[in-house]
């Protein structure tokens, strides 16, 4: 899941200008009651554009900003919100604004009003049966103490880029006006083409709208550079609205501006789409890789303002890209404006296979060496077979794969897969070990599965364990499938619509039989804390019998006060991420356990195309832990959960090739994206750099997926010493041999920490 | 089959004990007392109990489970530990939660130790590294450690072995054909000083290298630099000349004092018997400097 501060003081529009604009909103979209949902959409979209587009700021080199009232039309906007969207916190906003009078307030409140029952969220909520009400009793995940949350968004869209370059938007328009004829001739509803078309008008005007905003501003401004810079942006603009793009400038404004629109939080694969346009313009003399690299630059900067950190994915490299040399050469420019940027976002990731031009990886260790975090990298030999076969698509599909937000996989602009749904498995094995109730409060939050005083062995624990994850994944899987009926029904999404595969060929709705491959994954955290605990449990309760059950309960109520003794055995069991047979074996048994739950429900028959696991990073891990009470591993109430696949920080100290030994066990080719975080120090990237190399080498060769990398620095160092517990792994060079630095007495770790840091 | 040894560390991902990434297995047990050790718990060959102080709640878990009164706590709750009457039997380590007590040492056979190397084989492989045998002295262990670098080169590794050589030749001479590259530690020039600061005299190690490089066998110079003790010209210029002698001026590694060993002696009841300071980035580059002027050019220091 993920949510991102909505900038709704940085609005340049007047409070009285964003009433105006949402009560026509909600005027338009009351006057086509009844009406087929593309028709009422395309109404309500003419009310919202091009009004809620920013304004160029100064060092804008593209136009393109957006800021989303708290009533607005989006995939997926505001804290959580698909479609017909209403904001809590946007409307709180809001209503602190200081250029509110007392009457707007008035209306205001009755807009909310209106829109709290009328939302597409609600409408989901509202249409849940009796099981889906007790199952999810609250959607506040982030504050409600339970084992699943439904989440409500349309995400991971990515769409076709390459068309929308290709055709340009007339092209496109021209495109639509035929299907529609065609549809025409075959006595079809023409009613979803004429609203593409309607809304490519729309997305026309949007470019004149800011062509007229550059060539305003042309007029205010004396400085001759920025003067030329907005004649080109205006230039641009001015082009698109008549023909394709045609240069590398032409083709980021197009892909900005129709992106932002749209409400897609993701790039996809840049690299399939402006690589063609970069080239040309740099081998004809039109620009210099200079100017290039200035314009990418200033490109990732817009789409750092959105300031969407869990989403704004950028897929580079791979298998799959028609003229490779081309995208390579785009690939480094993109890896290059990452190192000089230093944003947030884009999250710039690089998908590689043995036999890619090594020069992207070098760059890409290079951008990593340097402490940047991208690009994340992604290994497509075991990947592209691993999706295959979760997602039971061919080869030349697989190979499209494109993670996006926090690691999810769908298929480019052919698959929808959004996480609809949270499930926190420790919570899970928490109402296993109280017979379906909080450890905490006593509320009833799962099933009633039995007293764990009375589980005769281990295996009865697991079974228990496993009935709550089996339930839980089954209702969220209905909750999905329902959520993307029901808002097919509400709305079209006519922007994602026209540049998704098969929607414009079936003259289809996104989400009315439209998308190709319709799919839905669940978001599951606490993974490797319940399969630590179950480890410690299995261990000190079932085999060495040194705890009973009751004892191990009541230290785990009383968040070990009282019971240090207790936790340090808890804490000594075996842990993840050590290369530690036993309690791998634990991880690999609960992973499998929940992907095969996902995975079984397109057998019943709920009409999705996969559904599927993701494990994913994200603050959920820490978010859902605070609700969480303390568990056998050893971790404390209300903490944070391991993060991902990966180990509980500090708990993997048996060196790196340990680790990534681990985290292979776990395999990939059953759910739909998961994440390895990795930690080096500068040191090491540098001073063994071949070595590193090496280890990442083997890594990928033994079935490493995914990895991120973290090259750390002096501050880490200070931060070691502050919470040593989570720097457990952190190794450095004492001098004639390597310690973990937290093992260090003080003065040694003071010795190092006073090193120069090269 | 061979005896097992008493192994004090398997250390993974270990960059700096031979080429490549390798896994490093410390045997314990050593003839020599140097008295700057880094692992002053290795010289012993039998395991050891091994009290961190700081890590101490002083709970006193462990004076009851121990039957030879090994523990005691004064009146203002200091824990002292009478090493003197330990028998290692264990039990308390078991029962300290807080990791404060621990044996070191535990008896593995040879292929015990290589199943836990064999993990990181295909590390092994990419990086052209291997196993590292260290210590303690390895070769004070020498039934256990021809079996396992045999074990090892049956499963193709590379194989480094870490040592001082302060054996009898007829100890060594097997190792040769085991050993792609011998890590041999060159400590004092002075042979009065090396009796003195090692417990040992160095005729017989300087004898074996002299022995070992007409051998043909791969060899890396490790010498210790202990300020104050042989950081000075006359030991740079022998290990110069040395090295000059055995055509090993590439293959020369400085390994500066560090008083990591402090601390550890303490936790097993040693007095630790020098006051060095750790030297600073300059030193270390002056001393780079005084081997280049010595015909010791690009010396690694680690």
């Amino acid at each position: 899941m993920k949510f991102s501060p909505v900038v709704y003081s940085r609005m340049k529009l007047s409070a009285p200008r964003q009433m105006e604009i949402m009560t026509a909103f909600t005027s338009a979209y009351r006057a086509s009651e009844g009406k087929h949902p593309a028709i009422r959409e395309l109404a309500c979209l003419w009310e919202q554009f091009p009004h809620i587009l920013g304004m160029i700021e100064p060092e804008d080199i593209f136009a393109g900003r957006i800021f989303h009232l708290p009533i607005c039309f989006a995939p997926q906007e505001g804290v959580l919100g698909i479609g017909y969207c209403f904001s809590e916190s946007g409307a709180a906003s809001f209503l602190l604004r200081s250029d509110i009078t007392e009457d707007m307030r008035g209306r205001f409140h009755e807009l909310c009003e209106y829109w709290r029952k009328e939302c597409t969220q609600f409408r989901i909520r509202a249409a849940y049966s009796r099981e889906m009400q007790k199952a999810f009793p609250s959607d506040d995940w982030q504050h409600a103490a339970g084992i699943a949350f439904p989440l409500y968004r349309l995400s991971g869209t990515h769409l076709d880029f390459l068309k929308l370059l290709r055709c340009g938007l007339p092209g496109l328009r021209d495109l639509i006006a035929r299907r529609r004829d065609e549809a025409e001739a075959k006595q079809e509803d023409k009613t979803f083409c004429d609203c593409l078309c309607g809304m490519l008008d729309l997305v026309i005007l949007s470019c004149r709208y800011y062509e007229e905003m550059a060539a305003r501003e042309m007029e205010t401004i004396t400085n001759l550079k920025r003067q030329k810079e907005l004649a080109a942006m205006r230039d641009s603009l001015q082009r698109l609205q008549t023909g394709r793009p045609r240069t590398f400038r032409d083709a980021i404004q197009l892909v900005l501006l129709y992106w932002i629109m749209s409400g897609s939080f993701n790039l996809g694969r840049m690299d399939t789409y402006l690589a063609d346009f970069y080239a040309h313009d740099l081998d004809s003399g039109l620009i210099t890789q200079q100017e290039a690299l200035r314009l990418l630059g200033n490109f990732w900067k817009m789409l750092g303002a959105l300031h969407k950190e869990y989403d704004t994915r950028v897929i580079i490299g791979g298998r799959g890209r028609p003229n490779e040399p081309v995208a390579d050469r785009f690939a480094l420019l993109a890896m290059e404006a990452t190192r000089c940027v230093r944003e947030v976002t884009p999250q710039l990731m690089l998908r590689f296979y043995s036999g890619q031009n090594p020069a992207l990886m070098e760059k890409a260790l290079q951008v990593i060496g340097e402490g940047r975090t991208y690009p994340m990298l992604y290994n497509d030999d075991v990947n592209i077979p691993a999706v295959m076969k979760a997602f039971n698509v061919p080869y030349d599909e697989a190979a499209e794969y494109a993670p996006f937000g926090c690691g999810e996989y769908v298929i480019h602009h052919k698959g929808i897969g959004t996480p609809s749904g949270v499930i926190n498995l420790l919570k899970a094995l928490e109402a296993a070990l109280n017979n379906g109730h909080d450890l905490e409060t006593g509320a009833l939050i799962g099933l009633e599965t039995g007293r764990f005083e009375e589980f005769l062995t281990f295996h009865e624990l697991l079974s228990a364990y496993k009935t709550q994850v089996e339930y839980f994944v089954h209702q969220l899987a209905l909750q999905e499938a329902l959520e993307y009926e029901v808002a097919g029904r509400e709305a079209a999404f006519l922007m994602l619509s026209l540049l998704f595969d098969d929607c414009v060929g079936r003259n289809r709705p996104l989400l009315s039989g439209g998308v190709r491959y319709l799919g839905g994954t669940v978001e599951t955290y606490g993974n490797i804390n319940t399969s630590d605990s179950l480890t410690a449990i299995r261990q000190l309760v079932y085999e060495k019998r040194i705890l009973t059950p009751s004892r191990m309960l009541e230290a785990l109520k009383a968040d070990f006060a009282g019971f240090e003794k207790e936790r340090r055995l808890m804490l000594k069991a075996p842990k993840y991420g050590n290369d530690d047979p036993c309690a791998d074996e634990m991880a690999v048994l609960v992973h499998e356990h929940v992907c095969a739950a996902a995975r079984e429900q397109i057998l019943s028959g709920i009409g999705l195309h996969s559904y599927l696991v993701v494990v994913i990073n994200n603050s959920a891990n820490t978010i859902l832990g605070l609700n969480t009470c303390a568990s056998a591993d050893g971790r404390r109430a209300h903490t944070f959960m391991a993060n991902a696949n990966n180990p509980q920080p500090g708990a993997d100290i048996n060196g790196v090739t340990a680790m990534l030994n681990s985290l292979v066990k776990l395999d990939p080719a059953i759910h739909a994206g998961a994440v390895q975080n990795m930690k080096l120090s500068k040191e090491m990237f540098t001073v063994h750099r071949d070595k590193v190399n090496a280890l990442l080498d083997t890594y990928f060769q033994n079935g490493g997926a995914q990895a991120m990398i973290n090259v750390l620095s002096r501050g880490d160092l200070e931060n070691a010493i502050k919470t040593p517990e989570l720097y457990r792994s952190l190794i450095v060079r004492v001098g004639g041999f390597s310690a973990r630095f937290v093992e260090l007495q003080p003065e040694v770790q003071q010795e190092i920490l006073h090193r120069t840091m090269y | 089959m061979c005896a097992a040894a008493v192994i004090f560390d398997i250390q993974r991902f270990s960059l700096s004990d031979g080429p490549g990434i390798r896994t490093t297995v410390f045997i314990k047990g050593c003839p020599l007392r140097c008295r700057w050790c880094h692992n002053p718990e290795s010289q012993q060959f039998a395991p050891q109990l091994l009290f961190n102080a700081q890590a101490c709640s002083g709970c006193g878990a462990c004076a009851d489970a121990c039957a030879r009164q090994a523990h005691s706590f004064s009146q203002a709750g200091v824990h002292n530990v009478h090493f003197d009457r330990c028998i290692v039997c264990g039990k308390c380590a078991d029962a300290c939660v807080y990791d404060a007590l621990r044996i070191a040492g535990r008896e593995m056979t040879p292929g015990q130790v290589l199943d836990e190397v064999l993990k990181d084989r295909a590390y092994f492989l990419s990086s052209g590294g291997g196993l590292t045998v260290s210590g303690g002295e390895p070769l004070a262990s020498p039934g256990f450690l021809l079996e396992l670098l045999r074990l090892a080169k049956a499963d193709d590794l590379h194989t480094c072995v870490e040592t001082s050589l302060y054996a009898p030749w007829q100890v060594i001479e097997p190792f040769v054909h085991f050993v792609d590259l011998w890590l041999v530690d060159f400590k004092l020039s002075d042979d009065n000083q090396h009796r003195l600061y090692t417990g040992a005299d160095s005729r017989l190690i300087l004898e074996n290298l002299s022995v070992l490089v007409k051998s043909r066998c791969n060899i890396v110079l490790r010498c210790p630099i202990i300020p104050g003790i042989n950081d000075h010209q006359a030991h740079f210029s022998a290990i110069a000349e040395l090295a000059k002698r055995y055509g090993l001026e590439h293959a020369v590694e400085l390994m500066p004092y560090h008083a990591m060993g402090k601390g550890k002696a303490a936790m097993i009841g040693r007095a630790y018997l020098i006051e060095a300071e750790s030297p600073q980035n300059g030193q270390k580059e002056q001393w780079r400097k005084a081997f280049e002027l010595l015909g010791i050019p690009g010396v690694s220091i680690l």
